[in-house]
């Protein structure tokens, strides 16, 4: 099958790589990229594991092609931690016991990256909207609601 | 009775290391900042994958599975039925 070169940005790191038309986003970076930190659930779209910000907008990567993201700043959850230091929205999490396994936390991080950046403090229907494409199935919802409103009151200045 | 033990100031103090305490959880750090590795990361030297195809029609008997076809793609190792599931696991 004929190849297609994709260059694209990681948390600032720039990416040139060969892959097949058909190679979805998630794939791309899990395979070619080798940042496995964006997990692959369901695989259609429902699930919200693969979710990473694209422009600043919150994608899912299993739905999407590689080639779609040609030229696009992609940011994942190794994006999040700075210099050793953890982002806000992971020290929430920590805190609040938002996780059990961990596997849907990355996808939720970034859904409520995008959340906080847009709305600094939102009421619990635009959080519960905003996390409504995201499953846990630890079933640690009221965890998680938790770990976004003290992400958000510690992102506040 | 229990004259070996007369009151509760006769029991041993101790300072609990872990009961009543909030303990930190040893695996978050990995998990929240992508580094935790799972199942679906691991890659082992010559390792195979496999797609499941299951059958099209609900309720229905399986009178035979013909895998010729598919054995004969590019890349195809092995393709295994019921038949060989049958053969290689003992009966209930």
């Amino acid at each position: 099958m004929p190849s297609r070169d994709v260059r694209l940005s990681v948390n600032g790191v720039s990416y040139e790589a060969s892959v097949e038309p058909r190679m979805t986003l998630v794939d791309m970076l899990r395979h070619e990229l080798g940042l496995t930190g964006t997990h692959v659930g369901c695989e259609h779209g429902v699930c919200g594991a693969c979710t990473v910000l694209m422009d600043g907008r919150a994608v899912r990567t299993c739905i999407m092609l590689a080639v779609q993201a040609d030229g696009a700043e992609l940011m994942t959850v190794e994006g999040l931690a700075k210099d050793g230091e953890l982002h806000p929205i992971q020290q929430a999490f920590m805190e609040e016991r938002g996780l059990q396994c961990g596997f849907c936390t990355p996808g939720f991080m970034m859904s409520i990256h995008e959340l906080l950046k847009a709305t600094p403090d939102p009421t619990e229907e635009e959080v519960k909207d905003a996390l409504g494409g995201a499953i846990c199935r630890c079933t640690g919802y009221e965890a998680i609601l938790k770990s976004v409103r003290s992400a958000a009151k510690k992102m506040r200045p | 009775m229990t004259d070996f033990l007369r009151s509760l100031d006769d029991l041993p103090v101790t300072t609990p290391k872990w009961v009543g305490k909030p303990i930190g959880r040893v695996e978050d750090p990995a998990l929240i900042t992508g580094k935790a590795e799972f199942i679906d990361n691991v890659t082992l030297p010559g390792m195979l994958h496999c797609a499941i195809l299951h059958i099209p029609h609900a309720h229905a008997r399986i009178k035979s599975v013909d895998v010729s076809r598919a054995a004969a793609l590019h890349g195809v190792v092995a393709t295994l039925t019921g038949e060989d599931a049958e053969r290689w696991t003992r009966k209930m």
